[in-house]
C-alpha cells in the first residue's frame, strides 16, 4: 500500500494493512520534523511532491523490496504539506516472516525513498528558509 | 515544438512560475532543452538537477516529442 497525503498519518492502519499470518516480524521507521536543524530553530517545514510521478517511485520501491527479499507487506505514506517540529513526515511498515528480512528492508525503503522519490521540503526558520539539499 | 516544463520546490522560486509551455525546433533532446531554460534562466545553469520526461527520469540525449511534459528536478529531500 503506498500513498502521498496531505493529512496526519494513521500508524497502526498502516501497520495493520502489512500484517499476515506468515509473518514473525513487523518493522516500521517513522520519519520526523526535527528541531534544531544545522544547529538553527526549525519553525516548520513546508512537503511538496510532483505527486504523478512520486507515486509511482513508492510503487516501484515496493516492487524492488519484492524482487529482493520476496516480501510483498510493504506499505509507506508520506505526508505533504505544513508540519511543525515532532509531526510525523512518514511511516514505512515492512512485514516478513522473519525479523532480519525486515529490518534489511525496512532500511531499504527509506534509502530509495531519498534516492527515487521526487519530494522536497523546506525548512522555515525564524529569519529565513531553505531548501534542504542534502539527504 | 510545444514542450511543457514544470519546476519545483527552489526551481520555481527562482523562475516564478511552476510551469511554462516553451516552444523549441522540431528534434530538441533533453540536454539541448536544458541549454534554452539555462539561457533563459541563467540562475539554474549550474543547479545539480535530473530532468523526467513524462514522470520518467531522462538521459541527455533523449529526442522529445510535441507536447511532452518536462520536469526540473532539484535534488530531493523526501523521507
Amino acid at each position: 500500500m503506498f500513498e502521498i497525503t496531505d493529512k496526519p498519518i494513521q500508524a497502526e492502519a498502516i501497520i495493520k494493512k502489512v500484517h499476515k499470518a506468515d509473518c514473525g516480524a513487523i518493522v516500521t521507521f517513522w520519519g520526523t520534523v526535527r528541531s534544531p536543524s544545522e544547529g538553527k530553530e526549525v519553525i516548520y517545514l513546508d512537503y511538496e511532491a510532483y505527486a504523478e510521478m512520486a507515486l509511482p517511485q513508492l510503487e516501484e520501491i515496493g516492487q524492488e523490496i519484492k524482487e529482493r527479499w520476496g516480501l510483498e507487506g510493504v506499505a509507506i505514506s508520506h505526508r505533504l504539506g505544513r508540519m511543525v517540529p515532532g509531526d510525523i513526515a512518514v511511516v514505512i511498515a515492512v512485514a516478513a516472516p522473519h525479523r532480519r528480512e525486515a529490518f534489511q528492508a525496512c532500511q531499504y525503503a527509506i534509502d530509495r525513498i531519498k534516492q527515487l522519490v521526487p519530494i522536497w521540503k523546506k525548512e522555515v526558520f525564524g529569519d529565513g528558509s531553505r531548501w534542504v539539499e542534502e539527504h | 515544438m510545444r514542450i511543457g516544463v514544470r519546476f519545483f520546490a527552489a526551481f520555481r522560486d527562482v523562475v516564478g512560475h511552476s510551469h511554462l509551455e516553451l516552444e523549441t525546433p522540431p528534434t530538441t533532446t533533453v540536454a539541448q532543452l536544458r541549454e534554452l531554460i539555462n539561457r533563459r534562466f541563467p540562475r539554474l545553469k549550474d543547479a545539480p538537477l535530473r530532468m523526467a520526461v513524462n514522470t520518467q527520469l531522462a538521459e541527455p540525449e533523449q529526442l522529445l516529442h510535441e507536447g511532452d511534459v518536462v520536469a526540473l528536478l532539484p535534488p530531493f529531500s523526501g523521507g
